[in-house]
């Protein structure tokens, strides 16, 4: 019928409907309130959203960097919830748990951290309970022996996976196996520590002069007061002095290809990556977007070579993991057996078509249209503004630090980004894992 | 309180929206009834292949990320048994390109050799990823076959082999999308800082001339209840013993879909649970345990999962579970108990309520299952298990004789 496809070709559909740019100017980081707890503890604090709920997280100097020996800090956080002097492991999981919610601990390499996501009206008893842990936790010796047996099973299973594998080869090469960024769990690390460990490190870091806070949510003066009333009488306690750590290799390119005890592995898992640099230096905002065009998005080269060009793998992307006192890059994906020779040479061509031909302007227009549009996902709702709320107070950031990424995402010049590639995507610097 | 409105265009498409004053974003998401349940068994893993076909471009927009990049909005999707869902998160402003790209690749999908052959590769390595090369990776393809015989949940989503990714033609896709990828069969929800009365005549511009599809009679065979134990037992690559215990759980819209959920609660949820407490920390048979329901809309499985400690018996390992599960079956619930679910079922319900893609995702849901009005009586069908109704549910539901067990030796 002539006259129905007349129809459809006149379809609305022909013309896409305009697109605005998001204007700079409406993505403003919100400003914290900080107060300062009876012992000195800084607490930032947000109010947003409309539900009454809250999130608190109470970030310790307590992570890898301030360990004297290694997974001090990861133990002794997984270890908090163990048991107190009052209380049992079972007791005060079930404590918790009652008010519908769970402690999370969080073991980092630059702090370790309790963060807890519950009702407003339930926030007082989880402050009597964080307080509990805070200031009694005692370290049980069998409690201790059932988590070492637990994790090593769990360690088990993850040295048969190529990706975790290639994962802490990468890491360990780039900072060294003794470094604490650098160093990988091992079943000998487990059995090293003992609860006296723990109970010391405890006492060393976990108190208000190493302690900061993160607070969001249905937050008031009744909050606040609450707060203080508990946390404010956490025991002030020494800074924690950071150990000597070994210096980080000097970056040199390497190849490693290993081969996990497994019949049949499908799929060879790829790591390639470098050291970088932490979020002070001078090229971090650009390196930004230079790692969106080449593997940080889903329209990336990267993504849409091996993917959607060649369907050599179900994903690949790149990032840039930066830490207090330093940082890396490195990409990731699993390939068929038989496409992983070719898929390491695209991915060494992609970088090396930055580092000689400009990005096209379409290309670096519709990058920065996503950025501005992650951005302000980033800035909305009481989950993504809480989350960044605790990046930012993790790493004393200041609103001004996204602000100046966001405006160097709009105003980057291919120029200037090709530059960054011929630095940092130097095949003599990069260190390539194959796990098969 | 999830308020929405709702409005059907003369194509059958189904429109939900819900308005959220506290956002300059607008979350946009198309729920299309089909799943893997739609799939015929000589060709599997059609559902989720197409998924993956609805990025490869359509008549006026050559190439859906592209467009949705530039418009600031960032997307994805997924395919599970019964469903499959796109969304997209974007600047409110920028609401009609979001329109526009799902009506036009609803009204006219570019579907062409080179996107066929290159998402079929991507699904193959996916299959590998996912099912093959991860430890226990293929344990739906043991575990749905030994409980459904006549539904067609026997269907791991991501297919039963990938030759039947593979093998799949040009000609079959064509004709999928022309059966499923009609409006009457979507349901098109939004959230944002918008109304009905604002929403409507853009859905209507970019959508309203989409024609419909046939009526689709959708009938399931429903899984009759399992009448004797069935046991599998199988050797794998993976480094521990794992054990799998799985009942026939309740439908979406039945009460009992209620019951299941809390008793998954009591046996597994946190640290404080039954099974892990008694069955990991105190007698240590195993490292890890979990229960849980896979939450379809017909009825789905209860599915209770463990890995063994090294000195474990599969025997002496599933003893102990079924002693477990004996307790639940005869020993009412403390009170402190059954507070403690209540306040978890308001802690969720509460915090379920706050992501826009979450809320629109929900919406769809409900919607696409039949009765979106079904949102906001969540709480109130929770209220309406009372401690003794559990009981006598766990005594229906924990069956031996309805039991199917797999036991998963690991390697050598």
């Amino acid at each position: 019928m002539p006259q129905n496809c007349i129809l459809i070709n006149m379809s609305v559909r022909n013309t896409p409907p305009n697109i605005s740019a998001v204007p700079i100017r409406s993505l403003q980081v919100p400003k914290a309130e900080i107060v300062r707890l009876d012992n000195g503890i800084l607490a930032h604090y947000l109010p947003i959203g409309e539900q009454e709920v809250i999130k608190l997280e109470l970030i310790f100097a307590a992570g890898r960097w301030q360990e004297p020996r290694k997974m001090l800090s990861r133990l002794t956080a997984k270890m908090l919830k163990m048991g107190t002097n009052r209380s049992t492991a079972a007791e005060l999981a079930d404590k918790l748990e009652y008010f519908g919610t769970k402690l999370k601990i969080n073991d980092e390499f630059d702090s370790s951290s309790l963060q807890v996501f519950c009702l407003k009206r339930h926030f007082e008893p989880i402050l009597g309970l964080i307080m509990e842990i805070l200031t009694e936790a005692n370290f049980p010796p069998d409690e201790l022996q059932t988590l070492i047996k637990r994790n090593k099973e769990r360690l088990k299973v993850d040295l048969t996976k190529g990706d975790f594998v290639a994962y802490r080869c990468l890491t360990e090469k780039i900072f060294g196996s003794q470094h604490p960024y650098g160093y990988n769990s091992s079943f000998e690390l487990y059995d090293s520590l003992q609860a006296e460990d723990l109970k010391l490190f405890y006492q060393q870091t976990y108190t208000a002069v190493n302690c900061k806070i993160a607070l969001s949510g249905k937050i008031d003066e009744q909050v606040l007061h609450l707060l203080n009333q508990y946390l404010g009488k956490l025991r002030s306690g020494q800074p924690v002095e950071i150990p000597p750590h070994p210096n980080v290799p000097a970056i040199k390119g390497e190849k490693l290809q290993l081969f996990l005890d497994k019949k049949d592995n499908m799929q060879t898992s790829i790591r390639i990556g470098r050291r970088l640099f932490n979020k002070n230096h001078p090229d971090f905002a650009g390196f930004h977007v230079l790692n969106t065009v080449f593997g940080g998005y889903f329209g990336a080269r990267l993504m849409q070579n091996l993917r959607e060009d060649k369907g050599y793998t179900y994903g690949a992307y790149s990032s840039v993991d930066d830490l207090a006192q330093d940082g890396y890059f490195y990409l990731d994906t699993e390939v068929g057996q038989g496409v992983k020779v070719d898929a390491v040479a695209q991915i060494y061509q992609e970088m090396e078509i930055l580092t000689e031909k400009l990005i096209p302007k379409s290309e670096l227009e519709m990058v920065r249209s996503y950025l501005m549009g992650s951005f302000l996902n980033a800035l909305d709702g009481f989950f993504n503004v809480s989350n960044l709320l605790s990046d930012m107070v993790k790493a004393n950031l200041q609103p001004d630090f996204f602000h100046n990424l966001i405006a160097v995402s709009q105003s980057i010049t291919s120029k200037e980004l090709r530059e960054l590639a011929r630095t940092y995507f130097d095949k003599n610097q990069l260190i390539e894992v194959l796990v098969s | 309180m999830t308020k929405f409105e709702t409005a059907q265009l003369a194509n059958g498409l189904q429109l939900v929206v819900h308005q959220d004053i506290n956002t300059p974003l607008a979350a946009v998401c198309v729920t299309y009834k089909v799943g893997t349940r739609d799939e015929e068994l000589h060709r599997t893993g059609f559902a989720h292949l197409f998924e993956h076909l609805m990025f490869g471009g359509s008549k006026n927009a050559p190439n859906f990320d592209d467009e949705i990049q530039q418009a600031g909005g960032e997307n994805n999707a997924f395919t599970n048994q019964d469903f499959t869902v796109y969304y997209q998160t974007l600047p409110l402003t920028n609401i009609e390109t979001a329109l526009w790209l799902e009506a036009d690749r609803m009204a006219d999908l570019r579907l062409n050799k080179k996107s066929l052959s290159t998402q079929q590769k991507v699904v193959v390595e996916e299959f590998k990823e996912t099912c093959l090369n991860e430890p226990y990776g293929d344990v739906w393809h043991h575990l749905s076959p030994l409980v459904y015989t006549q539904h067609p949940y026997k269907i791991p989503t991501i297919g039963l082999t990938f030759e039947h990714i593979e093998q799949a033609s040009l000609d079959d896709v064509k004709r999928f999308f022309q059966r499923f990828y009609r409006p009457n069969n979507a349901v098109l929800s939004i959230v944002g800082n918008i109304n009905l009365a604002t929403a409507l005549p853009l859905v209507e511009k970019w959508f309203g001339d989409i024609p419909a599809g046939e009526n689709l009679d959708k009938n399931y065979p429903q899984e009759p209840p399992l009448v004797e134990p069935r046991h599998l037992r199988v050797k794998s690559n993976a480094p521990v013993n794992a054990i799998f215990i799985s009942f026939l759980a309740s439908p979406r819209t039945a009460l009992g879909y209620y019951a299941d959920d809390l008793l998954s609660d009591i046996l597994a949820e946190g640290e404080a649970a039954r099974l892990y407490q008694h069955l990991v920390k105190e007698q240590q048979i195993f490292t890890e345990i979990d229960a849980y329901t896979t939450e379809n809309v017909d009825a789905g499985l209860f599915v209770i999962e463990a890995k063994l400690a090294d000195n474990q018996t599969f025997e002496a390992a599933e003893a102990a579970i079924w002693k477990e599960l004996e307790v639940l079956k005869s020993e009412k619930l403390s009170a402190h108990e059954w507070q403690k679910l209540q306040n978890r079922v308001e802690h969720d319900l509460v915090f379920e309520e706050i992501s826009i893609n979450n809320k629109a995702i929900n919406l769809g849901f409900y919607a696409a299952l039949g009765d979106i009005e079904q949102i906001n009586k969540e709480a109130d069908l929770y209220k309406q298990i009372s401690p003794e109704f559990l009981q006598n549910y766990a005594q229906q539901l924990f069956n031996p004789q309805s039991a199917a067990t797999l036991w998963y030796e690991k390697g050598e």
